[in-house]
């Protein structure tokens, strides 16, 4: 009995082992595979997944990045001939899926625009999906920066993704531009804000405050209800128009704030419709903004109170959804594809040739972030390894972009924004478009 | 603010379409004791298929029989292909259905993107209808009848009939309806496709006031549990009960107390559990 | 009979030497990048094996494990955010607190068992994740708390790099854990575990006190959780209401059941091949979700008994196809040597 279960027992032994061997040999070279000696060679990903643009999409087209030496070597910055690593991040997976491809979208456009080439030097992508998850999102900018070494960082379209991965970029050193994130704290607090990070897009409230104003003064409303969506950035939104909406000698009749993915807003409708004010105010996002804005017309509350609010209610990727409940919504945003610009229609032109649509507010961030890389990339001659240079490049950029004069806020390197009054209405040839009324310049971030 | 008859409609409405998602989920949980974690990949099949099929024929019954269909194929793998080998054993259930809706997630948003889309409901249902001096939705008026005829037919079929009684007999004891004969594997299998078919055709009714995106059917899978644990596994009249207690519980606070909606069925949930393992119509195992 | 004994434990002592020495070279050999992944899967893995102690042992299948793991790391986010306590006692701390948020729950979710247990533990986990994500002024809603100081091993600091310092750290504290889990696991209250999952009344009959023994069971497994979430949250310098989400919780029990549920060393391999899945393939290809759903099915279908039995399934397979006959019944053989063990303790006792 014993004598057989020892032979077993060794037999097994073998087995054991082999696991042993198995399990060691998968961490150790998986992860060293993994770390990018020479053989793991950054591939970009094919980018956009949606079948809606007829052409491939351009990253698949631009040539892997050459391996470089040992990782623990440091670049050298003589070495023309290597291209200019840029690494972007989205949350490509997930509920903002598509907002991460519009952003990339734009990125694509203006690179391409000049042939993926900076003052001689070509321009390669290293694309990394952070799920819009913070955790996950730490460790895609740990890879990008330690393993593909990338020059620059382009990405974070979630605001919690950019406040976890914001010390780890900050004591790397990394330059880097966000092209979504609005969280305020990352270039209003000044404890939070870096030399290493820029802003194209917004901080919360930045460009949701200039309608408090603009409802006094010009809507003429005076008694306002606000709902927005119940979670950080929600707040900040609201907290921003409330504070100029008084100001400016209005009064709020009452907030109410639903969850966050609410499939059904008749509840809140019912509240909002018990109270008594000239209009309300909404923020909601991606399939909150759909239902939202349908529900709010099938319960009748539009002939009650007209609707105003956040350009995001009311995105030209969900105004065909949303079909004429849309209509006479009127919002504030940093952009409208209607803006009446040569630079602008060359834009929207440009993206519709591509990819057979208008382009919206996060495409046209994707292309501001592009762009702004690119003009300081060539301010100093694409020696991006110049780090101080390359930053203070990137500090120093200005152009007319399509919505308008383009430059940082010296102190918070947050955009300074051209704030559009806009209003959706029928178009010319039968679709909804969110036509321009009106514009406030020159707002920062520290203005509210 | 009183609860008005705009409430219940509202209410009602939601109701039925939670009970459309969690019925199939509730007999098969409750008779094959099988977790289905796709159930909101269910209903997101059906929502998606259903806008397509809408957009390009501009028939909307041809659109939710679609869904319901889709939804319904989708049902006939996972039974086919992995059902059977899985009897009893909830870790793997666990896993193997996780799969399906990752895959699912991710097929949908290659063909469909990530944009939200909106299925519109036919002519003659939109716009709103005066009741008891409330502005009300005539679709959610529609909904709610969809809802209780498909609640009764559902319930007289597996309450009524012998053939229910063989599938409430499986829920009870498994071993005892093969005793007499009776196929078990094939009735399993046609309540597995009967509850995937509900939950398409929720799927492409309910896109009119949910919308499909990416993350709709983690949101539908959640009520969905919450709906069927509540009710008590495999009971039927439990579904339909609890469907109207979770929507009700959950419009009344969204109405007075908007912050709390966030967690109260959950707590509703965990409560009744508390007090009543088993659930409200469920009986003690 | 003893000659087995000590041949059997000198295996594992084997085993975990030189898995200890390759874990302990590896700073030397890995850059920061794939040793920083190396840290979270230690850490995962701790988390992982915290739940299979409910999943594979006692056979409570709990999809709320996260409700721990993010109470582990909340509390070490708060502490060090606001009174800056030190590191070893905020992880204390963080135990303490998963032990405490158990011993409340337990007497609730141990009422009921199988499908409902499921549903009760994501219920909890659910209100638990709605108050964090609501109380914005402590816990910073969805944002999270960022900016947590990881800390160091001061006789390391300037010897190796910060990754290297805080993966030693967990290193150290996750083998600890690891060790003391399995002298829990072989211990006559582990064995008692198993004798529960397999039939809970026949332990009864012979006097176990059961429930005290699933109690004690899921506090202990709370504490080893909390230990991991706090440890994540130093790792990662932050913490957000994802580390407390049931997504986690669902992603850490397909750890389990795809590295082996009820098998000692399953869930460290199945974090490994679940976090090299996530990381590694979401670098190539943004189809990652997809593959990992494909990988979840393969191996319900082709290892149910997790990745661990791989190299049997592979023997089994080839035996097979040189006797073109199957090899008797196959029942996992570690089922059988743990019916054993147990029938044994229950002598023994």
């Amino acid at each position: 009995m014993e004598q057989r279960e020892l032979r077993h027992l060794v037999s097994r032994r073998l087995s054991r082992r082999t696991l042993l061997a198995g399990l060691g040999a998968a961490v150790v070279s998986g992860l060293l595979g993994a770390c990018g000696g020479g053989t793991a060679t950054p591939t970009p990903a094919p980018a956009s997944p949606t079948p809606v643009p007829p052409t491939p999409t351009p990253v698949a087209a631009t040539p892997t990045p050459v391996a470089a030496a040992t990782p623990t070597v440091v670049v050298t910055p003589t070495v023309a001939a290597e291209p200019i690593r840029i690494g972007l991040i989205h949350g490509y997976t997930g509920v903002f899926a598509a907002l991460a491809d519009n952003l990339t979208r734009g990125i694509q456009l203006y690179f391409d625009s000049i042939d993926n080439t900076v003052a001689g030097r070509r321009v390669t992508f290293v694309q990394e999906d952070d799920a819009s998850n913070p955790e996950q999102g730490l460790t895609k900018t740990k890879q990008l920066v330690e393993r593909d070494r990338v020059h620059l960082i382009i990405g974070y379209n979630h605001s919690g993704v950019a406040l976890a991965c914001r010390d780890f970029l900050h004591e790397a050193g990394v330059p880097t531009i966000v092209d979504n994130a609005g969280a305020a704290a990352l270039t209003r607090d000044p404890k939070r804000r870096s030399p290493y990070i820029f802003r194209v897009s917004f901080a919360n409230g930045q460009y949701e405050w200039p309608m408090g104003p603009y409802a006094v003064e010009q809507l003429g409303y005076k008694r306002l209800i606000v709902t927005a969506s119940d979670f950080v950035a929600g707040h900040e939104k609201a907290e921003a128009l409330k504070k100029a909406f008084q100001n400016a000698g209005g009064e709020l009749a009452g907030e109410v704030y639903p969850p966050l993915d609410t499939a059904d807003f008749a509840p809140f409708l019912q509240r909002i419709q018990q109270l008594q004010a000239d209009a309300v105010w909404a923020f909601f996002a991606g399939a909150d903004a759909v239902r939202f804005v349908q529900q709010y017309a099938d319960f009748g509350l539009k002939d009650q109170y007209p609707l105003i609010g956040v350009g995001d209610l009311v995105d030209e990727a969900y105004l065909d959804q949303q079909g004429d409940a849309a209509l006479d919504v009127v919002t504030s945003l940093h952009y409208s594809p209607y803006i009446d610009s040569p630079e602008n229609k060359a834009f929207v032109d440009a993206f519709k040739r591509k990819h057979g649509r208008v382009p919206n507010q996060f495409a046209y961030q994707g292309y501001l972030a592009g762009r702004v890389a690119a003009e300081a990339l060539k301010a100093v001659q694409g020696k991006v390894e110049d780090k101080q240079a390359f930053l203070a490049a990137l500090k120093a950029v200005q152009f007319t972009g399509p919505a308008g004069p383009f430059r940082f806020h010296p102190e918070t390197q947050n955009v300074v924004l051209t704030v559009y009054f806009r209003k959706v209405q029928r178009l010319p040839d039968g679709s909804l478009g969110n036509v321009v009324l009106g514009k406030r310049e020159n707002v920062d971030d520290l203005s509210f | 603010m009183p609860v008005n008859a705009a409430s219940l409609v509202i209410g009602l409405s939601y109701a039925s379409l939670l009970f459309l998602v969690a019925v199939g989920l509730s007999v098969v949980f409750g008779l094959m004791r099988f977790i289905n974690l796709a159930t909101g990949s269910l209903y997101l099949i059906g929502g998606y298929i259903g806008w397509s099929v809408a957009r390009s024929t501009g028939n909307f019954l041809l659109a939710v029989l679609a869904g319901g269909v889709a939804a319904l194929l989708l049902g006939i793998l996972i039974e086919r292909g992995f059902l059977a080998r899985l009897h009893r054993k909830e870790l793997l259930q666990v896993c193997l259905t996780l799969g399906v809706a990752y895959i699912v997630q991710d097929v949908t948003r290659w063909i469909w993107g990530g944009d939200p889309l909106r299925l519109r409901p036919p002519e003659m249902l939109r716009g709103s209808l005066e009741l008891f001096g409330s502005v009300v939705p005539t679709y959610r008026v529609f909904l709610i009848g969809v809802g209780a005829v498909l609640a009764v037919l559902v319930w007289y079929v597996l309450e009524r009939t012998k053939w229910g009684a063989y599938v409430r007999a499986g829920v009870d004891d498994i071993e005892m309806v093969e005793c007499l004969g009776v196929n078990v594997r094939r009735v399993f299998a046609i309540v597995f496709m009967l509850g995937a078919l509900l939950s398409g055709i929720g799927g492409a009714l309910g896109t009119p006031v949910t919308g499909v995106a990416p993350g709709t059917d983690v949101q539908l899978l959640l009520m969905a549990l919450i709906v069927v644990v509540l009710g008590g596994l495999g009971s039927v009249s439990g579904a339909i009960v609890a469907s109207v207690i979770v929507a009700m519980v959950d419009t009344v606070v969204r109405t007075f107390w908007p912050q709390a909606s966030f967690f109260a069925v959950w707590a509703l949930a965990a409560l009744v559990l508390i007090v009543r393992p088993q659930g409200l119509l469920g009986r003690a195992s | 009979m003893m000659m087995v004994e000590f041949l059997r434990q000198g295996r594992s002592i084997v085993f975990v030497v030189a898995l200890l020495a390759a874990l302990a070279v590896a700073p030397a050999v890995l850059p920061t990048y794939p040793l920083s992944v190396l840290t979270e899967i230690l850490i995962f893995t701790l988390f992982a094996m915290s739940l299979n102690l409910l999943l594979g042992y006692a056979g409570l299948p709990s999809l709320g494990h996260s409700a721990f793991f993010g109470t582990g790391g909340y509390v070490v986010g708060l502490l060090a955010k606001y009174y800056g306590t030190p590191a070893a006692a905020a992880l204390l701390i963080a135990v303490v607190a998963g032990v405490v948020l158990a011993l409340i729950t337990g007497p609730f979710v141990l009422r009921t068992h199988g499908a409902y247990f499921l549903i009760l533990t994501l219920s909890l986990t659910q209100v638990l994740f709605g108050i964090v994500w609501l109380w914005r002024n402590v816990t910073g809603g969805d944002d999270g708390l960022p900016g947590i100081p990881t800390p160091k091993l001061p006789f390391l600091i300037g010897r190796v790099s910060d990754t290297a310092n805080f993966y030693y750290l967990a290193l150290v504290i996750v083998a600890v854990a690891v060790a003391s889990l399995g002298w829990i696991v072989r211990s006559p209250f582990g064995l008692a575990l198993i004798g529960i999952r397999e039939n809970e009344r026949y332990l009864e009959g012979l006097g176990y006190p059961t429930w005290t023994i699933k109690y004690a069971a899921y506090a202990i497994a709370g504490a080893y959780a909390a230990l991991a979430g706090g440890l994540f949250a130093y790792f990662k310098g932050f913490v957000g209401p994802g580390q407390i989400s049931w997504l986690l919780a669902g992603e850490a029990m397909v750890m389990v059941i795809v590295g082996g549920a009820g098998t000692f060393w399953g869930p460290a391999l199945g974090s490994v091949l679940v976090l090299l899945l996530r990381y590694e393939v979401s670098a190539f290809t943004q189809r990652w979700v997809m593959i990992l759903g494909i990988v979840f099915i393969l191996t319900v279908l082709l290892l149910p008994e997790g990745f661990i039995r791989l190299p049997k399934r592979l023997r089994d397979i080839r035996s097979r196809l040189r006797r073109e006959a199957p090899t008797g019944p196959t029942v996992a053989p570690v089922g059988r040597s743990q019916e054993r063990a147990v029938e044994r303790a229950i002598e023994r006792s």
